[in-house]
């Protein structure tokens, strides 16, 4: 038993060194992730300490077993009860009463005092903005409407971890959705206000807005909020909506841990809860078209308002922008979706109502509709692959077309696919506005701002030439099995006036 | 690199392992001190330097205290001249040992308390060179001192290997953060040591105890601790500052005896015997029976080679109280320096010194429970000085502990809220419980037998897990 002991201490031990003989785990990774790179020694760098934490980075990231292990130990703080899963997602998720799974930021939003001090500062002046932007669209004849995603932890504030509330009784907190709708209602800003809808909905028991595993409103209650939002938009506004109809309210069973919901994110090997929950969804009956361009931007709860949206019309064109990020959405972006639109929806929950997210998406719209028209034209780039990300081949340009020659700040990430360093030059007019050298595939985007000054606009043109030492495909470079010669990568080019005008300011919680 | 690290624990362990049962029984010494310097680098590259120094130089100082006591007792039994000699390479060697350890750990101490009073002065201000602080030295450098006297004292012999010595003081098990290992403890395995399955048995036996010791439970608490210590004390309801005293305490009982179940358990791999360093220190009933089981290495060594140096008690009551006083103010200060850390140390040399005045006679007439009850409120109250960054944050934690926060509801505690949930409780009584040798006989019984061992592996298997997949959690004593 002794020896069995020993060799199982051993085996499990030196299990992860396999990695080296090239026995390796498929590693996912989400969303913004990068994945670590095994450092190269350099004596500077060692003495530093700057490879020894690489190192540890990299090997913490791809010894063998990692996502066994990661899953286990989630098993593990699942029969312990649950708490804190430090891998499996990047915020905390908490269960509350009935294994309701709660995303711990949006707790925060409801229990934590902090964040509401200049709660009200912060609205009045993003309310402000909007009414600006409101009237602005009105002279475009583009109707706007706000709507307010609910959050799981209002509509079920009472499943609630325990712990969370006996420490927070105090009755008399104002809440994020009251302050906004005040200050909607006080400017007369067209608003839906679904948090009243999901409590509604709850109170009637008879489907639930949100499922217990889920961070978002589920298809279903998203599905009424569209009929509910749309239907009171025809009566305020001369763009009407045909009323939507319903055939049945489909009901089926899905597995939870699916769509990346709270369940999802636990990364268990049992399911956790029911493995099973029932579902609900609404299927239209379709009979109209959209009758005209809608625009939605939000959050992730715009997601599944802009999927039933769609859903609930045969034929339509909509332009659907999911922004959270910490970069303001570009002029760029909001040049090739508002044109012809005749509506244009913000459709944002609690947490970004919070933060810095909707204050960016308003600012950004109002300095696009306040200093407006211009726009950029690519030659020999690659197909914008959405989110204003494009790969650019060799030689390739950038025209920035604006009516007033003044000057500007360009920013943009960017980042090469060479493991070597490359070599890029900005010019405008053959002048070097920018020389950098961008660093390997895997690092970080680096992010640049570049003035561009007025003399480089010609009669309302200002031509950019970026040049890169080269293009290569990532095929070649065996990184992956795209053939496409890419130079460069450019995301989130952005324009603004030397000593911009707005901002909104919240602080971040 | 932290022992709880995947680098340590699927890398640097099992290559070392493959490389020292691999290699000839000469040269394993040599597997060992490469892997110890390698260790130590890792964490310390410039000061890994200063510690080949050190071990050169000491090398040297110990072997001339030894030709000369040998001298003294041989060749002139009755000159004084060799003694001489040998006590002047002493106090040469503890001042430079010491005189290095004023540099790394004390000397922006120093300047930063006399830059305040130049300040109060109006006068220019010293210049603060910031030299970090090297991890380990602490021990390493008590390691030293005590080779050096015992040679003096002749209690060993000194070593003729420089090697031999590199790896006694560079021996990576106990290198960061103890236990201190006396030369005297380990002089024979260095010479002479075979590879007995039984000691790599128990050897790993410890070391998964102490792996599991740390993952679970100290990081556990540590969530809460961290938590609650860092959120300003403003807004610490009452409550809230007893949870977050208890989670400390338990963070570095789990912590600290979790390495050195680590070190003594993988000291025992490579057939070295460690002494203990713990012995369920919370079950104590008196400050005094509190030191004899917290952190044993340093307070023997405190004892051998300051307190009775110092006279001990046998210069009468008020020179042992000083003596008393000085070895635990020294002992505070060698934690950090830092004012905390000093009126730590001063507040259990008061303690002790209230022991000796009369109050072991009123502790004696009690029961063990109460006696017991008294030592927690004592060292919980001296966890919080210890923990807390400033004094002053220790004085109005203190506050809030024992007079409450009724400027403040209960909610607008909430941060720390999130981090006392089921399972940090759960770890929070087991954390509790362990604390108490209440299964100390039935474990000993059990625990090399196979339910003991089916036990062990699970545990490993789960600690491992654990450690394999969490951040990085540096252990507290790696600072000291």
């Amino acid at each position: 038993m002794r020896r069995l002991f020993v060799f199982f201490v051993f085996v499990i031990l030196a299990a992860p060194l396999f990695y080296f003989v090239g026995i390796k785990e498929n590693i996912h990774l989400y969303g913004v992730e990068e994945s670590a790179m095994l450092p190269s020694i350099q004596n500077e760098s060692y003495r530093k300490k700057d490879f020894q934490k690489k190192m540890e980075t990299w090997w913490g990231n791809h010894f063998l077993l990692r996502r066994f292990l990661l899953k286990t130990k989630n098993q593990i703080y699942g029969w312990m009860n649950l708490n804190q899963f430090h891998c499996a997602a990047q915020n905390t998720i908490v269960v509350g009463k009935n294994q309701f799974l709660y995303s711990c930021n949006y707790l925060d939003t409801v229990y934590n005092d902090a964040l509401y001090p200049q709660l009200s500062q912060g609205v009045d002046i993003q309310t402000t903005k909007l009414k600006e932007i409101q009237q602005m669209l009105a002279q475009k004849g583009i109707d706007f409407m706000f709507v307010l995603a609910p959050s799981k932890a209002r509509v079920y504030q009472d499943k609630t971890p325990l712990l969370y509330r006996w420490f927070n009784q105090n009755k008399d907190r104002y809440d994020t959705y009251t302050v906004w709708e005040s200050y909607l209602k006080s400017k007369n800003i067209p608003y839906f206000n679904s948090l009243v809808l999901a409590r509604q909905m709850r109170a009637q028991k008879k489907y639930e807005p949100f499922y217990p595993y889920g961070i978002h409103w589920n298809f279903y209650f998203a599905g009424r909020v569209v009929q509910e939002s749309l239907q009171q938009l025809s009566s305020e506004s001369k763009n009407t909506f045909p009323p939507l109809t319903e055939i049945q309210v489909q009901r089926f069973t899905a597995p939870i841990m699916s769509e990346r919901d709270l369940g999802d994110l636990l990364n268990l090997w049992i399911p956790f809860g029911n493995p099973q929950q029932p579902s609900f969804r609404i299927q239209w009956r379709s009979e109209s078209k959209l009758p005209f361009k809608t625009v939605i931007i939000g959050d992730s709860f715009s997601n599944e308002y802009a999927m039933e949206l769609a859903n609930a019309f045969y034929q339509g064109n909509f332009s659907y922008v999911y922004n959270i990020s910490n970069k303001p959405l570009s002029l760029e972006l909001f040049n090739q979706f508002m044109a012809d639109s005749k509506l244009l929806m913000f459709v944002h929950t609690e947490i970004n109502l919070l933060n810095q997210a909707t204050a960016r998406n308003i600012d950004a719209l109002y300095q696009f509709l306040k200093e407006k028209n211009y726009h950029f034209e690519y030659q020999n780039w690659h197909a914008d692959e959405g989110n204003t990300l494009r790969w650019s081949k060799e030689n390739s340009q950038i025209s920035i077309v604006k009516t007033i020659n003044n000057p500007l700040i360009l920013s943009f990430d960017i980042k090469s696919i060479f493991t070597s360093v490359q070599r890029v030059e900005i010019k405008c007019d053959d002048e070097i506005l920018l020389e950098a050298n961008i660093k390997a595939d895997k690092t970080p985007l680096t992010r640049f701002e570049q003035e561009i000054p007025a003399v480089c606009f010609h009669e309302g043109k200002a031509v950019i030439k970026i040049n890169a030492e080269g293009a290569d495909s990532p095929a070649h470079l065996n990184l992956n099995t795209d053939t496409r010669p890419l130079g460069l990568l450019i995301q989130n080019m952005t324009l603004h006036e030397k000593n911009p005008t707005s901002g909104v300011s919240l602080t971040e919680p | 690199m932290v022992f709880s690290s995947p680098l340590f624990l699927s890398f640097f362990l099992p290559v070392l392992f493959g490389l020292y049962f691999l290699a000839q029984t000469k040269l394993r010494n040599y597997v060992l001190l490469a892997a110890s310097l390698f260790f130590y680098s890792w964490g310390e590259p410039k000061a890994v330097v200063i510690m080949c120094l050190l071990i050169s130089v000491n090398y040297l100082i110990g072997y001339y205290i030894g030709v000369q006591q040998e001298k003294s007792s041989s060749v002139f039994p009755k000159s004084l001249c060799p003694r001489t000699k040998a006590i002047l390479a002493l106090s040469v060697g503890i001042f430079i040992n010491l005189g290095v350890l004023i540099f790394y750990k004390y000397l922006s101490f120093l300047i930063n308390n006399v830059n305040s009073i130049l300040m109060q002065m109006d006068k220019d201000l010293l210049n603060d060179p910031g030299i970090p602080l090297p991890i380990g030295i602490s021990f390493y450098i008590f390691q030293i001192i005590s080779y050096l006297v015992d040679v003096y004292r002749k209690e060993v012999k000194p070593q003729k290997n420089l090697f031999s010595l590199a790896l006694y003081i560079s021996l990576f098990p106990q290198l960061v953060a103890g236990p201190i290992v006396r030369y005297t403890t380990i002089c024979e395995d260095l010479e002479n040591r075979k590879t007995n399955f039984d000691n790599v048995f128990k050897g790993i036996h410890r070391f998964v105890i102490g792996l599991a010791k740390k993952v679970l439970i100290a990081d556990s608490m540590a969530l809460i601790a961290d938590k609650i210590f860092d959120s300003p004390v403003s807004q610490l309801p009452c409550g809230f500052a007893w949870i977050g005293a208890i989670a400390y305490a338990l963070q570095i009982y789990f912590d600290f005896s979790g390495y050195s179940d680590m070190a003594i358990g993988l000291g025992r791999i490579f057939n070295f015997r460690f002494l203990e360093n713990f012995n369920f220190p919370y079950s104590a009933v008196s400050i005094q029976d509190f030191w004899r089981r917290w952190h044993i290495s340093l307070s023997s060594w405190l004892r051998d080679y300051l307190y009775i140096p110092l006279g001990g008690n046998r210069k009468g009551r008020l020179r042992t109280y000083i003596n008393l006083f000085t070895v635990f103010l020294l002992c505070g200060l060698w934690h950090g320096a830092s004012w905390n850390f000093v009126a730590w140390g001063a507040y259990h040399g008061t303690g002790l010194i209230a022991e000796r005045v009369g109050l072991k006679k009123v502790l004696a007439l009690v029961p063990p429970l109460i006696g017991n009850l008294y030592v927690l409120l004592f060292v919980l109250i001296g966890w919080v000085i210890f923990r807390a960054n400033t004094l002053e944050q220790a004085k109005d934690y203190l506050k809030v502990m024992f007079m409450g926060n009724s400027a403040y509801p209960m909610n607008s505690f909430y941060t720390a809220l999130q981090f006392i949930t089921f399972s940090n409780v759960e770890m929070m009584l087991v954390g509790i419980i362990l604390s108490y040798p209440f299964f100390s006989k039935w474990f000993n019984k059990i625990q090399y037998k196979p339910l003991g061992i089916v036990w062990m592996m699970i545990l490993f298997a789960v600690a491992y897990t654990f450690a394999m997949t969490s951040h990085f959690s540096p252990f507290i004593y790696f600072r000291f």
